[in-house]
């Protein structure tokens, strides 16, 4: 008889996370843990699908970055396939990326920190967001809008809908590029272009104003974890693994992403559904390390674009030496990132391989383990499934952007809770910061754990006998 | 971009529903544009989308109304309510947003006021692929028969009094007398 297994009532699907600052007997910060309290398990329910509807599934992990989902979905079940994709599709995959980099990058430049960062850390919560930012900033706003619409564009022309297109399929891409599309996309390139550096000098400009927080947010040694192509330039669809030290010397260089096993270890720590990666050979936790922008800047030896390379430069010379090791410059990362992405999607238009017809290669399963990889907005992403005779999906591991960055979240606000952390009462402004460090990372919480949901934060203070002496809620 | 939300027979309406497809009726929004899309022809724009985001406050900066179609949880029938620019309790995220929300936007950024309503549909099963409940089917007909008095070559003022009668179903009280005033 059929059983109907009901969980009622289903709740902390929505994206929530908690922290909590643990103090000794003199009302010192000792510790601090990020909490992520969602879990969903479609590595579980995945199994016994057919392997061609994970790129549609997994995409549902999230309405913000899909197509990252897919992209590296369909690489895995390229390699099911054992075919290499026609080359326009390739060139399309890409554009298709990073027109997803560009609106995800805008969203959490302008809409989530550029409040923090034109208005201030200390600034009245209550109009410390995008609305209030419109108020004061109009035309900042409005050119963040522009920006991730833009992003968002690029993806409803080329895959047919915003938010979870199947147009990239094992293979390939769904169809070709019409000239109407490059011609849209080309002509709205260079708005795209001036929004971005007007917004690269306001935040140049304003970063003397947060000289403490880019001292105490996340600003720590780490390795950094990024693909970059076989010259050294910043990836986002393919290449190879690169790993670099605090110093930026080279850990590990052109590695197959395929191997990442021998990479990457998950821990479990039981405070969180997040899990914890860490690079094996260091061990847990010395093998701790970052991913993102951040990290893709620091591992890569150029951009690969006239525009970005020069900014890349200015982002180079925040450091005397070595790496930028702030996470605050997250945000300068980002806008840099999506500066590449404009120059990089003209580029890969104006391609004539891109317009090509053949855009699908055909072909059924040929091995029985495809593993994909590619560089979400947050990080390197890993799809790695296993499929029996059938087709169907036996197993399915994946490793995400945000979790990559789990260790070092937790670090980062431990250190900026002893900067800010004062007695037992959690002040507005010491909230802010402590949040504000986990903005950095733009975490996705609904990716990282395969759960629905925003980033709704409750903090905690706790003394040395457990007790919680202060709590403040963001719902 | 113009402001004003009044000059509706010259800036055309938009017609947003939203939803997951592949849970159940939290679908019926979607479902329901695109009725209004097969049925109306006059300045009407229609969108049936996955999710609210902030970049639709561009679009519906661009509109004289703006209709919004959600499916509505423990009601029993549809609802009708018209939205002012307010910012909601999830002006901190930027996943999805709600519609009064964007409505702010709309008036933050770009000085746009769209008279704006919200129609809600009662709903009944979300569960994973199902098709959509015959709660919801029957709320999809009377929130189109709904939307459609809300267009404007329908609900142009010389007809408003037609909803002014207490017996509507749709329309409450206060939603008229805004609308009036």
């Amino acid at each position: 008889m059929a059983k109907t297994i009901t969980i009622d009532p289903v709740t902390r699907i929505e994206g929530h996370s908690r922290i909590t600052i643990h103090l000794d007997e003199q009302g010192s910060v000792t510790d601090a843990q990020f909490h992520v309290t969602q879990f969903r398990g479609f590595e579980k329910f995945t199994e016994g699908r057919p392997f061609h509807e994970m790129p549609a599934i997994t995409a549902r992990i999230c309405g913000i970055c899909p197509i990252s989902h897919l992209m590296a979905s369909a690489k895995a079940c390229d390699d099911l396939l054992a075919v290499r994709i026609p080359p326009a599709a390739y060139n399309l995959r890409r554009i298709l990326n990073l027109g997803q980099l560009i609106q995800s990058h805008a969203l959490s430049f302008f809409h989530l920190s550029a409040p923090d960062l034109l208005l201030g850390m200390d600034a009245d919560p209550a109009k410390r967001h995008i609305l209030g930012l419109a108020a004061a900033h109009p035309e900042i706003a409005k050119n963040g809008i522009w920006l991730r619409m833009f992003g968002q564009q690029i993806i409803e022309w080329l895959a047919g809908k915003r938010v979870h297109p199947a147009w990239v399929v094992p293979g390939g891409v769904g169809s070709p590029l019409t000239a109407e599309t490059r011609d849209r996309i080309l002509e709205m390139i260079p708005q795209g272009i001036t929004i971005t550096q007007g917004a690269l000098d306001l935040l140049k400009g304003v970063l003397d104003q947060f000289a403490s927080e880019i001292s105490t947010f996340a600003n720590f040694p780490s390795l950094f974890m990024g693909l970059t192509t076989a010259d050294g330039s910043l990836e986002h669809y393919d290449g190879n693994l690169r790993i670099r030290d605090e110093n930026r010397d080279m850990v590990g260089d052109q590695l197959d992403p395929k191997s990442y096993n021998e990479l990457i270890g998950e821990a479990v720590e039981p405070y969180s559904y997040l899990k914890t990666p860490y690079y094996k050979p260091r061990g847990y936790p010395d093998g701790f390390y970052r991913v993102g922008p951040l990290a893709r800047l620091n591992n890569c030896d150029q951009c690969g674009t006239p525009l970005a390379d020069q900014e890349l430069r200015h982002f180079r010379a925040l450091v005397a030496e070595g790496a930028v090791l702030s996470s605050f410059h997250y945000h300068y990362a980002r806008l840099i990132e999506i500066l590449y992405g404009l120059e990089r999607v003209r580029d890969l238009l104006e391609d004539p391989v891109t317009s090509s017809d053949r855009v699908r290669a055909q072909a059924g399963p040929n091995q029985h383990e495809g593993i994909g990889v590619s560089e979400a907005p947050r990080g390197t992403l890993i799809h790695h499934y296993k499929i029996d005779k059938d087709g169907l999906i036996t197993w399915a591991n994946l490793i995400i952007a945000t979790g990559h960055n789990n260790m070092a979240m937790n670090r980062g606000i431990l250190q900026a809770a002893k900067e800010y952390v004062r007695g037992t009462e959690i002040k507005e402004g010491a909230l802010n910061r402590v949040e504000a460090v986990i903005r950095c990372y733009d975490p996705c919480l609904s990716c990282s754990t395969h759960a629905l949901g925003e980033m709704a934060l409750q903090l905690q203070l706790i003394n040395a006998a457990g007790e919680v002496l202060d709590e403040q809620r963001r719902d | 971009m113009s402001s004003g939300g009044t000059d509706y027979t010259v800036r055309p309406t938009l017609v947003l529903g939203w939803g997951n497809e592949w849970r159940g009726d939290d679908a019926v929004g979607r479902v329901a544009a695109r009725a209004i899309a097969a049925e109306c022809r006059t300045q009407v724009e229609v969108a049936d989308i996955h999710q609210l985001t902030p970049e639709w406050a561009c679009t519906i900066a661009a509109h004289g109304r703006v209709i919004f179609l959600d499916a509505l949880r423990q009601a029993t029938e549809v609802q009708v309510s018209r939205l002012t620019a307010s910012p909601t309790d999830n002006a901190h995220t930027a996943h999805r947003v709600a519609p009064d929300y964007l409505l702010a936007l709309a008036a933050t950024c770009y000085n746009a006021h769209p008279v704006a309503w919200l129609i809600g549909i009662p709903v009944q099963d979300f569960t994973m692929g199902a098709p959509l409940s015959s709660v919801a089917q029957r709320g999809v007909a009377v929130a189109v028969a709904a939307c459609r008095r809300l267009l404007p070559d329908v609900v142009a003022p010389p007809i408003v009094p037609e909803f002014a009668s207490d017996e509507s179903p749709l329309l409450p009280q206060s939603t008229f007398a805004e609308r009036s005033a």
